[in-house]
């Protein structure tokens, strides 16, 4: 505001830009706060008669609650002018056995795919609004949480993968194989979870448009909550979804091949570029393993010319 | 918001490239000054060793530690002047000198047949003896026509990779 008001004293041409901007500014603020207060109202004045009302209609409240989940991500999206394209068949729920795997760069990825279908996503817990938002809301699209910090946590949720696919009711599931948000110009390792399923495969590109705003989200930098605010007072959020051909593991591939080849078809699409790192390189260092083998093909080499003498 | 490299005006890139002897455009020089602020997360102005261990393709090189030595609490200048050596525009000399920089650990401007066999273990680790390394070794300085115990010194250097196609090139990404 400061740099503002120096502005207005220093110049007349220049006096008319900045009340311009300014109220620019507080339109674009009193806009998305609308947006979203209406969004909240609506859905929340219809979600909890819902919830609590249609118990003993499950179908129903299912359906209900499923169609207002899309609602509120939709009003979401408003609120940062989303501008997304989708391309492609949309998803839908289908009695075939189906996993639906997509790139990561924020949470907002998950609002953008979850307005088009509700989505039953797998998500790390979070603290906060998010996780009241996790446990309370999402919980009846059927979503499902983990801890990354406890291994035993692994074996269970592998089962509750298992168990959500077998049921052709249930929403279709909803994997970020990368396992963290990465800038969206790169691809990381995909975690082989999603491939061990059995299922099909159904690849998701997202790519975002950083004309107006940088839609990565920096976990170690921003909270969500910042993450959503700088979002908000953006002019645009601009991305394109793909949904691509449905994919299945080839005789003789294995899970991790799979794995790696349906990252192929999402990095060309979305036009990233593939890395060969673990995406919790970001939390910490890379094991030794890797530094000697580096040294175990050195020395081969070494030793080979040593015998050809 | 990631504007940083506004900060860099045209005539602080002029002294940059003047310190790395032009070795970088001015287009190349933003691009490194973006990735240096994003390697200097603590916002001081230089580098730190655990900063450069945060770029995996570096921790898990082998010769990683020897590098640091080298490497660690450069400054903006000092970064580019080092990574000057990895230019297309750098000459033969430069390069060698660089690699000549490496070996030479405690700078004495002198490589013995210990600092080449201390380089070798870094490179080799466990996978090889020894007895082995040492081996090499004096297969490899043999060959080149000097001894165990003969002293390399940067000419050395320059006549033994003066003619040996050496190629050293990064490309830095522009945008």
């Amino acid at each position: 505001m400061s740099r503002i008001l120096l502005l207005v004293v220093s110049n007349r041409f220049l006096q008319n830009l900045g009340i311009g901007m300014y109220i620019c500014f507080h339109f674009g603020v009193a806009g998305w706060v609308l947006v979203l207060t209406i969004g909240w109202i609506i859905f929340l004045s219809a979600f909890i008669p819902v919830h609590f009302l249609l118990r003993g209609h499950e179908k129903w409240r299912k359906k209900m609650e499923r169609y207002l989940v899309e609602l509120i991500c939709s009003f979401f999206v408003a609120s940062w002018t989303g501008v997304v394209k989708y391309h492609g068949p949309r998803p839908s729920i289908r009695p075939r056995q189906q996993v639906f795997v997509a790139n990561h760069t924020s949470m907002i990825d998950f609002i953008v795919l979850e307005q088009m279908t509700a989505f039953a996503v797998i998500m790390q817990k979070h603290p906060g609004w998010v996780g009241l938002l996790q446990s309370t809301i999402l919980e009846s699209v059927g979503c499902i949480w983990f801890n990354r910090s406890e291994a035993k946590d692994r074996e269970i949720l592998a089962r509750k993968l298992r168990d959500h696919i077998q049921v052709p009711d249930n929403n279709p599931l909803l994997i970020f194989p990368e396992g963290t948000c990465v800038n969206n110009h790169y691809t990381v390792m995909f975690k082989k979870g999603a491939f061990e399923l059995g299922c099909t495969v159904c690849p998701i590109a997202i790519k975002y448009n950083k004309i107006f705003v940088d839609a990565f989200w920096n976990s170690k930098k921003q909270s969500f909550t910042m993450h959503l605010l700088r979002l908000m007072t953006s002019w645009a959020v601009v991305c394109d979804v793909w949904y691509l051909e449905p994919q299945t593991l080839k005789p003789g591939e294995t899970s991790i091949e799979f794995a790696e080849r349906v990252r192929d078809i999402i990095s060309v699409r979305a036009g990233l570029r593939k890395v060969p790192w673990d995406g919790y390189l970001k939390h910490s260092r890379p094991s030794p393993k890797h530094t000697e083998q580096k040294q175990r093909i050195f020395a081969e080499s070494v030793l080979r010319r040593l015998e050809e003498k | 918001m990631g504007n940083t490299s506004s900060m860099l005006t045209q005539y602080d890139i002029e002294e940059v490239q003047e310190h790395c002897n032009n070795t970088f455009s001015q287009q190349e020089i933003v691009s490194l000054y973006q990735r240096f602020c994003q390697l200097d997360r603590s916002g001081g102005g230089f580098i730190s060793a655990d900063e450069f261990l945060s770029v995996p393709e570096f921790a898990v090189n082998p010769l990683s530690q020897r590098l640091l030595r080298m490497l660690d609490g450069l400054n903006f200048k000092e970064f580019v002047a080092f990574l000057s050596a990895f230019s297309s525009r750098a000459t033969l000399q430069q390069k060698i000198e660089f690699i000549f920089r490496v070996y030479d650990l405690d700078c004495n401007g002198k490589v013995t047949f210990n600092d080449v066999l201390d380089m070798l273990r870094d490179l080799t680790g466990s996978y090889i003896s020894e007895q082995q390394r040492q081996q090499v070794l004096t297969h490899v300085l043999e060959e080149a026509g000097y001894t165990k115990d003969s002293v390399l010194v940067l000419a050395d250097f320059e006549k033994i990779l003066g003619n040996s196609g050496l190629k050293m090139e990064v490309e830095v990404p522009v945008d």
